[in-house]
């Protein structure tokens, strides 16, 4: 009895229909969380929408102020292409140029190796002439020039005769000799002058070699026998002015 | 009790349990437009916690507990200490439901809840005990407790109370 009188008490008490209906409509409708992301979505595209307009309307101002600037009817669509024309003849042009420059380079490059290789040809070419002593090269032509006046075959051991003077007047003597004698001469050989020692040094290894052999080896241990050339004009020279005088 | 998987519809909820939730707050606030209030309020936190709850029985438990604690604040916070609400009388078309309803509203809060879920909602001392997170002991005494109040109140009506609840148990 008390349940059921306490149930028909409640049941028989309205609810407030307006205010459940109220809350099915808040039920329905999405809540802020779930419109959170369609807002952002729409934010973003509206955004990227007004910074693209916007973009264009300046290059639109940019391409109407400069043809004011240039003078021209404001046409930005007729100015752009000449524009882009010119532009682009200049930069064949200059592509061309490049190329040319780059061509020349190339060829320049090439000459220039070729001319090194020349050098180095020449200078591989005289090094070995370098090497004979400065005297030689110097007296060569003067051998030639007495060569049809002289007889080298009575001559020739003149030079060991020498042999007996002492080492210093022979060096000093030989010297002076061929600097008086020949003039010229002696004019390359103090033009040689740094390897003037190295004349001394071969003139005195030969002086020594001919002490020590007495002429016998001076052919066969004579490290340079382009010395001989140059003591025999020397000594041609001497015969020759000593026939002279 | 019939468990099903989340996600219900929000509307079938409100459908559902209006009518429970308006009738509790209604016997815990004794006045009608405070029981709206109520009852926006625990269906305004529903549509925001409904995610969490998982089953059927959860839902129901969370609701009842939610709109208890609502109907506490209401009397607890300090609007409504310095507002009076309007006098508005339940009119019954029988008079001794009037006097039976009129009854256990008399009764202390904690008496109220106890009668009422086990009385209109149908519910049994143990549910009684989760719901309200007390010991099932302390739900039969307090129910032992409200039902010989009701019965120096209404005269006559002992047996039928004491059958109820020897069902229940």
């Amino acid at each position: 009895m008390f349940q059921e009188k306490y149930k028909k008490a409640n049941d028989s008490i309205p609810c407030n229909q307006e205010l459940k209906n109220s809350l099915m409509k808040k039920a329905e409708a999405p809540s802020r969380n779930s419109l959170l992301p369609w807002i952002c979505a729409t934010a973003a595209v509206i955004g990227i929408s007004v910074f693209s307009y916007m973009g264009f309307h300046q290059e639109s101002n940019t391409d109407v102020l400069s043809s004011v600037a240039s003078n021209t009817p404001a046409v930005s669509v007729s100015q752009t292409p000449k524009a882009e024309t010119k532009k682009e003849k200049q930069k064949s042009e200059g592509t061309a140029g490049i190329v040319k420059q780059e061509s020349d380079r190339v060829m320049a490059v090439a000459v220039a190796e070729q001319e090194e290789v020349k050098t180095e040809t020449v200078i591989e070419s005289e090094e070995p002439v370098s090497d004979i002593p400065a005297t030689a090269s110097v007296v060569m032509p003067k051998t030639v020039e007495l060569e049809p006046d002289m007889d080298y075959s009575e001559e020739i051991p003149q030079p060991a005769e020498k042999t007996e003077v002492p080492e210093n007047q022979q060096i000093t003597g030989g010297g002076g000799a061929a600097m008086a004698s020949v003039g010229g001469a002696s004019m390359a050989i103090g033009a040689s002058a740094p390897r003037g020692s190295e004349t001394e040094d071969s003139a005195l290894t030969e002086d020594a070699d001919v002490e020590t052999v007495d002429g016998e080896t001076q052919g066969e241990e004579s490290p340079q026998p382009t010395s001989t050339p140059m003591l025999e004009p020397a000594l041609t020279e001497e015969n020759a002015v000593s026939d002279s005088q | 009790m019939q468990k099903k998987k989340s996600p219900v519809p929000e509307q079938t909820v409100i459908e559902t349990y209006f009518n429970m939730v308006y009738k509790l707050a209604l016997s815990q606030t004794k006045n009608k437009t405070t029981a709206d209030d109520v009852t926006q309020e625990v269906f305004l936190r529903y549509l925001k916690h409904s995610e969490k709850l998982k089953t059927e029985e959860h839902r129901k438990a969370w609701l009842i507990r939610v709109t208890l604690n609502c109907s506490k604040n209401v009397f607890t916070n300090a609007w409504s200490k310095k507002t009076v609400p309007l006098e508005d009388e339940l009119v019954f078309e029988e008079q001794e439901t009037g006097e039976v309803y009129y009854a256990v509203l008399e009764l202390p809060s904690k008496y109220r809840s106890v009668i009422h879920l086990f009385y209109y909602e149908d519910m049994s001392i143990e549910e009684i005990s989760k719901v309200l997170e007390r010991a099932p002991a302390t739900v039969k005494s307090q129910l032992f407790r409200a039902r010989e109040m009701l019965r120096k109140k209404l005269e006559g009506g002992e047996a039928d109370v004491s059958g109820k609840i020897q069902k229940g148990e």
